[in-house]
């Protein structure tokens, strides 16, 4: 069985307002090489940003990998590891309605079954180089 | 002071603009194998006793039988309780020094053995993984996460011991409870929980440099602890190296979040989600929002913010008062003499303070198991086995007798001692499962709000609640 290349990546979204235009970041990095990637919506929320960010940066791996990948969200780490499975069993829905963000997690749970998937949470602001970096990502995309 | 505050927004912002100038102009390395994203569609969506350590078998009748249970004294000769407790290294020592004394010294032959966990997480996951035949008989964990352990296994309520004329406490020894630890106790019906060490979640308040800062007092309200924490930043402005520092370093536990939430009167009822969306977190939030924004409190990079506090960085860190000795050595390194102390958080609702630890329950089994349980629980809860706690995990006493046994404790350690003066103004964490969903959510929130230039704090909030009701219904 091949080994899977393994893949670190690095993610954040960011808003100006909640909701308000927005951008996410991704720093994705295979050995030596680094990829970044960003992108922007001018009416959306931080949890948004933050999901589009995973789902971008999954989306541009183009064969099934070993990855690694740290979020400062807690949102997007526990949604993906903890509360998925719940939602997905309850077809995607809450008792009062449309959960938050679904289109989103659907394409997420399609997007990292392709693949091995560690996921991490890092401290916001504790100077974790590659956070900070897609951070900076992140703010640039915004559109103004 | 708006001198002040519009120096520090401009020499922050200037350091920030050159970081962005001189990190824009790296240029990445292509990475080739990774293909280019689709174009981008976002949709819009919007925790009694005498004075005796050990029990001692009561005698009001020689060999009391408890009817409802039908154990008589000499079935616990020989029964094994197994405990599990989150905690390892020194603190796990201490408490198999608790068990290994209750088990040599309780009249009623009972052995307890003690099974260390490296954490909260760690000890609900492995006992989740155990065949309900083979479940520790006591189990300590934070009362939220009580009914994710159980997952409909069966606890023994508490209350029928806890109020036992012959197991029990007595009216004196219930009376010797500190109120707030039986919070979560005495909001439950049924099956219940008691905290055996809890800890307190402070400031951390540097007396001798607020001082010097031309301030007699501790920042006890929220204009104190503004002007306060602004001058600390301003004078440290003065010292290129120390640009930015000063204030209070910002804190997102959920701990310290909520601690600031109780502060401006927040509330949460029993049986109702722990919500945020509301005047007293609107206010919360938005004083903090507003302090950043002022330049006057600030995000270090080092999560130990004990540093900063022996360097002058810090006047204010929030913490828990087992941080006491280490803040210690950290003073000591730093060669500060600086006189400290720990206070509440302050806000309308006047100062207050959080605290929360593991609770004890029992699962429940045979009746002698059950029994024997119960009474190295109440053992546990003596004052001298609480003083011993103390002085190995620096937690709070749930009863208020054991202070006495701590004379030279308090001594040695002051701050501790003004910790526990605090204990009137101490709230405890929600008395909810649904708060080891929501403090999570909660703290992705506070580092949105506290990064959000606009300071649209309510949509965040907003936004918040609404996550914290999509987690309390797809766990249910």
């Amino acid at each position: 069985m091949a080994v899977k290349p393994a893949v670190t990546i690095y993610t954040d979204g960011a808003c100006q307002g909640n909701p308000g235009p927005g951008g996410w970041g991704a720093l994705l990095r295979y050995g030596n090489h680094e990829k970044e990637l960003s992108g922007g919506a001018k009416d959306t929320t931080n949890n948004r940003m933050e999901l589009q960010a995973a789902l971008e940066a999954l989306r541009a791996l183009n064969e099934p990998c070993q990855v690694t990948l740290f979020t400062d969200s807690e949102y997007l780490k526990k949604g993906i590891t903890e509360w998925l499975p719940n939602w997905k069993r309850r077809n995607w829905r809450r008792k009062g309605g449309k959960l938050a963000n679904v289109d989103l997690w659907m394409q997420l749970d399609e997007e990292i079954a392709r693949h091995e998937i560690h996921w991490y949470w890092v401290r916001a602001h504790a100077g974790h180089t590659h956070n900070e970096r897609v951070d900076r990502l992140a703010r640039r995309a915004i559109p103004k | 002071m708006q001198d002040r505050l519009q120096y520090l927004r401009k020499n922050g912002l200037a350091c920030m603009l050159l970081v962005l100038f001189v990190l824009a102009s790296c240029s990445p390395n292509v990475f080739p194998e990774i293909a280019e994203p689709t174009s981008t569609q976002i949709q819009v969506n919007t925790l009694v006793h005498t004075a005796t350590p050990a029990p001692k078998t009561p005698t009001a009748t020689s060999t009391p039988i408890l009817a409802a249970m039908d154990v008589d004294p000499d079935e616990l000769a020989g029964v094994i309780v197994r405990f599990a407790h989150p905690w390892v290294g020194e603190k796990a020592e201490m408490l198999e020094r608790l068990a290994r004394e209750f088990t040599k010294t309780n009249p009623w032959g009972i052995h307890v053995q003690a099974y260390p966990h490296g954490g909260e997480t760690a000890l609900v996951n492995s006992v989740m993984q155990l065949p309900d035949d083979d479940l520790p008989t006591v189990i300590a964990v934070p009362a939220y996460l009580r009914s994710e352990l159980m997952n409909g296994k069966p606890a023994v309520n508490l209350h029928a011991y806890f109020n036992h004329p012959d197991w029990g406490f007595s009216l004196e020894e219930r009376e010797d409870f500190t109120p707030v630890f039986l919070t979560s106790f005495d909001a439950e019906d049924q099956v219940s929980t008691l905290p055996f060490a809890p800890q307190a979640t402070v400031l951390f308040y540097n007396r001798s440099w607020g001082q010097a800062l031309g301030f007699p007092e501790a920042p006890h309200d929220l204009d104190a602890f503004r002007t306060q924490n602004c001058e600390a930043t301003f004078t440290n402005w003065q010292d290129a190296a120390k640009g930015g520092t000063g204030g209070w370093v910002i804190n997102l536990d959920a701990r310290v979040l909520v601690s600031w939430y109780y502060a401006f009167g927040g509330t949460f009822s029993k049986g109702e989600e722990p919500l945020f969306n509301n005047l007293a977190g609107r206010d919360a939030f938005g004083y903090l929002w507003e302090i950043k924004n002022q330049g006057c409190i600030w995000f270090a990079l080092n999560p130990n913010h004990q540093a900063y506090f022996a360097d002058r960085l810090a006047l204010l860190y929030a913490g828990q008062l087992d941080q006491i000795p280490t803040q210690m050595g950290w003073m000591e390194t730093a060669g500060n003499e600086d006189d400290w102390t720990v206070i509440g958080f302050p806000g309308p609702a006047g100062e207050q303070i959080l605290v929360e630890g593991p609770e004890l329950f029992i699962m429940a089994g045979a009746p002698e198991n059950e029994l024997a349980a119960w009474l190295f629980i109440k053992y546990l809860l003596a004052p001298e086995a609480q003083a011993k706690l103390v002085e190995s995990l620096f937690t709070l006493p749930v009863r208020e007798s054991a202070l006495e046994l701590l004379t030279k404790f308090k001594t040695d350690y002051p701050q501790w001692e003004q910790g526990t003066a605090l204990v009137d103004t101490a709230n405890v964490l929600p008395v909810s499962e649904a708060w080891g969903l929501a403090q999570w959510p909660l703290q992705d929130a506070a580092n949105r709000i506290l990064q959000d230039e606009n300071g649209d704090v309510s949509s965040y909030l907003a936004q918040l609640d609404a996550l914290i009701l999509d987690l309390i219904d797809s766990s249910q």
